[in-house]
């Protein structure tokens, strides 16, 4: 098995909006892979439907190599968005109650190392509601670690944590990793995403429009970009060979490209101009990609604008 | 299963082990049965209370012996207070000790009845009875009154009604040249003894067990019948509750990346199955202690014991499906109210016809709901404990189409809360359920 889950053309519907549309997904098992997209684009929905909590409409869902069935068991652990545990039960019986659910035996042990790691054991007899919401976001992150998931699929994990409390769970996802466990999460913040994970999969509006490495991402992207400065710091002619757009930048023109542009063309276009002091092709960060992709277009602002 | 039945043992206790829980498991009888109770120890405690009645007698005779009557009265009623035996309807009134007083006039002018009406009002006179003086010839315009705040639901008028009318049937005895001691004498009491069919025991003998009071007869079918209820709506409460508290609090979303909705609605419902067996074993017990104690002789057919567990089963699960569904549907407490009605009367229904089914436990009435699943279990524990013989085959159909019925419910609502569970939208009104009920189905 080469891959923790596969999708294949899934389809999922509510009423009248698709909010899955004909996505293919591959995880490789060991890895780390990051769900980025803007609110509503579908990434709950996708993880949703890895856990088999939601069925597609059409399309295959295939988890740890199975097709069928549930797989909420012991060997898929799950971090919702929207956290929340039984007010009236301590840590502890809380932490219990759902090793229990996932199947562990003499849950102890390891009850009583993750509440150390995460720094929560003096917490453990106390009810869930006396609680900080950082630290039950913590004991809610045990919940999905706590049968040793060969699959952990987190969804906004380390929204609401300050600085602290993030690097320790940070740390915990990298040592998944380091032991073989596929780890998905879904995150808004964009270097988080870009230093941690192994791949990036992009859904917007329900399709998927991003999925690769960081490194194939950013050079696809950064392809249809070049930064350029003359010597005498003279502006660029309006009109440039396979040129879209011209946005100045500190001292430097970024000029955006057509996707078949000829750059030795235009190399040789603007060293007729002048002096050319500064010629580069641009990666951009995963979050220009992400807001490029994801920034309403004029004609939309222009359509939601009318709308109010 | 094993999933199944943590989910269970954690719903049991969260049921069961709570202060609301045995709170409100003792606050129930006391509410609904208390007050037969609570009324004769609140009067002892407040004594009897004396009715001062001013008594205009046209006729110059009927006052000495409606005084004498109300002095016998008066001195049984306070032996029976001092011996805590007061009969039940002084109970519930309150016991009152009559005290008559003549008017100033036998006949009344307006200004007197102006003047006593104001002591009525004050509260230094009870009441004011006028008899006119060819009483019991009245007419409209000289009718014999009773004035008094509470006329209409008043002890003392009844009491006097009674006086009256035994004065009048002595004289018109009289009139008839009878004697009224003979009469009386020839006033044979006869009471034929209510007994259960007879039966031929294992020494060879025919036997029958004497029937109970009218009153008892009817009260302990209403009795069980009230238990059923308070099982029920003890057992189904906490299930809208639990859905809810998931719901809101966004628990829902972890319990299904643990165990699947099927496996989360079996293991609840399974566990408050279990908790409404604590519910009727308190119940059930504390009555039979009660019964012990006060030497009451129930007339309980045992046998029809499994059958009341099969339909308190049945109907639990009924109830607490759609309770969890409600729960899963709805945000906030105030929309799960409206949707609750509607099921509350289905559920009660039995509660509202129980005076008919019980005197005819095989009637129209009584076998209809029987076989109607959701008053099922309510009609058939009446019936099954009226002490009447049912036809053989209604407990069995009444249980299958409750079962069929319960199967029913617990799909459509197992289905109703997977896809509601999730949603943070609520379904208020049976239209959106409906509507989210075909989206599911989809």
């Amino acid at each position: 098995m080469s891959a923790a889950v596969e999708l294949h053309q899934v389809v999922k519907r509510f009423a009248n909006q698709t909010a899955v549309d004909q996505v293919d997904l591959s995880v490789p098992v060991g890895s780390i892979y990051g769900f980025i997209g803007p609110n509503g684009s579908g990434k709950t929905t996708t993880m949703r439907l890895i856990l088999r909590i939601y069925q597609a409409n059409s399309g295959s869902v295939e988890v740890l190599g199975e097709r069928e069935g549930t797989v909420a068991d012991s060997r898929v652990g799950y971090l919702p968005e929207e956290r929340g545990l039984y007010r009236r039960m301590t840590v502890r019986q809380i932490l219990r109650y759902f090793a229990a659910l996932k199947g562990v035996r003499n849950a102890g042990p390891v009850i009583n190392d993750y509440l150390e790691r995460m720094e929560a054991g003096s917490w453990q007899n106390k009810r869930i509601d006396q609680l900080s919401k950082g630290m039950a976001q913590k004991i809610q992150f045990i919940v999905a670690m706590i049968a040793s998931p060969e699959l952990v699929i987190l969804d906004e994990p380390f929204s609401g944590l300050d600085p602290v409390n993030l690097e320790l769970i940070r740390d915990v996802v990298l040592d998944l990793r380091e032991k073989g466990t596929t780890v998905i999460f879904s995150t808004h913040d964009m270097s988080q995403a870009q230093q941690m994970c192994d791949r990036v999969f992009m859904i917007y509006r329900g399709k998927k429009v991003l999925d690769g490495t960081i490194d194939s991402i950013r050079q696809s992207y950064g392809a249809c970009t070049m930064r350029v400065r003359m010597s005498n710091g003279d502006a660029l002619p309006e009109h440039l060979p396979g040129v879209i757009e011209q946005t100045i930048d500190k001292g430097f023109t970024d000029l955006m490209m057509e996707s078949d542009a000829d750059r030795p063309q235009l190399l040789n276009h603007l060293m007729q101009l002048g002096d050319l002091e500064h010629f580069e092709t641009l990666r951009p960060t995963l979050h220009d990609i992400f807001v490029r992709i994801a920034k309403p277009q004029p004609t939309e602002m222009k359509q939601e604008e009318a709308s109010v | 299963m094993k999933k199944i039945i943590t989910i269970a043992r954690r719903e049991f206790t969260a049921m069961v082990v709570t202060k609301t829980f045995v709170l409100s498991l003792v606050m129930m009888p006391v509410l609904m049965v208390g007050g037969l109770f609570l009324m004769p120890a609140l009067s002892k405690l407040s004594g009897a209370k004396d009715r001062k009645i001013i008594v205009a007698d046209g006729t110059n005779r009927l006052l000495e012996t409606m005084t004498e009557s109300a002095t016998l009265r008066n001195e049984a009623l306070a032996e029976a207070i001092e011996a805590n035996s007061a009969n039940s309807e002084d109970a519930m009134m309150g016991t009152e000790m009559f005290l008559f007083e003549a008017a100033p006039e036998p006949v009344l002018t307006d200004e007197q009845r102006l003047a006593i009406s104001d002591q009525i009002r004050d509260g230094e006179v009870y009441a004011l009875v006028e008899i006119p003086a060819d009483f019991p010839n009245v007419t409209e315009d000289s009718p014999a009154r009773f004035v008094s705040q509470d006329a209409v639901l008043s002890q003392a008028r009844r009491w006097l009604e009674r006086q009256l009318r035994e004065e009048l049937r002595i004289a018109k005895l009289k009139e008839l040249g009878l004697d009224p001691e003979l009469v009386a004498q020839s006033n044979v009491p006869v009471q034929l003894l209510p007994t259960t069919p007879f039966e031929a025991t294992d020494d060879g003998s025919v036997t029958s067990k004497d029937g109970m009071g009218t009153l008892a007869s009817m009260m302990l079918p209403f009795g069980i019948m009230m238990l059923m209820f308070m099982v029920i709506f003890m057992a189904a409460q906490p299930m809208l509750e639990s859905a809810m508290e998931e719901k809101q609090h966004r628990i829902a979303e972890l319990l299904l990346g643990s165990v699947s909705s099927t496996e989360l609605m079996t293991g609840k419902l399974i566990g408050n199955v279990a908790g409404s067996f604590v519910i009727f074993l308190f119940y059930a017990s504390g009555a039979l202690i009660v019964a012990n104690r006060n030497a009451w002789e129930l007339n309980l057919d045992w046998s029809q014991l499994p059958w009341l567990l099969v339909f308190q089963v049945l109907g639990v699960l009924f109830f607490s499906s759609i309770f969890l569904t409600i729960g899963a549907c709805v945000s906030e407490l105030k929309e799960a109210q409206s949707l609750l009605l509607p099921v509350w009367l289905l559920l009660a229904s039995p509660l509202m016809v129980w005076f008919i089914a019980v005197r005819d436990p095989n009637g129209v009435v009584a076998s209809s709901l029987s076989f109607f699943p959701p008053s099922s279990p309510l009609m058939m524990s009446l019936r099954l404990s009226s002490g009447q013989t049912l036809p053989i085959w209604h407990a069995p159909l009444a249980a299958l189409l409750m079962l069929m019925a319960t199967g029913l419910v617990v799909v459509v609502a197992g289905r109703l809360y997977r896809i509601s569970l999730l949603r943070t939208d609520s379904a208020a009104s049976i239209k959106q359920i409906i509507q989210r009920f075909r989206s599911a189905s989809a």
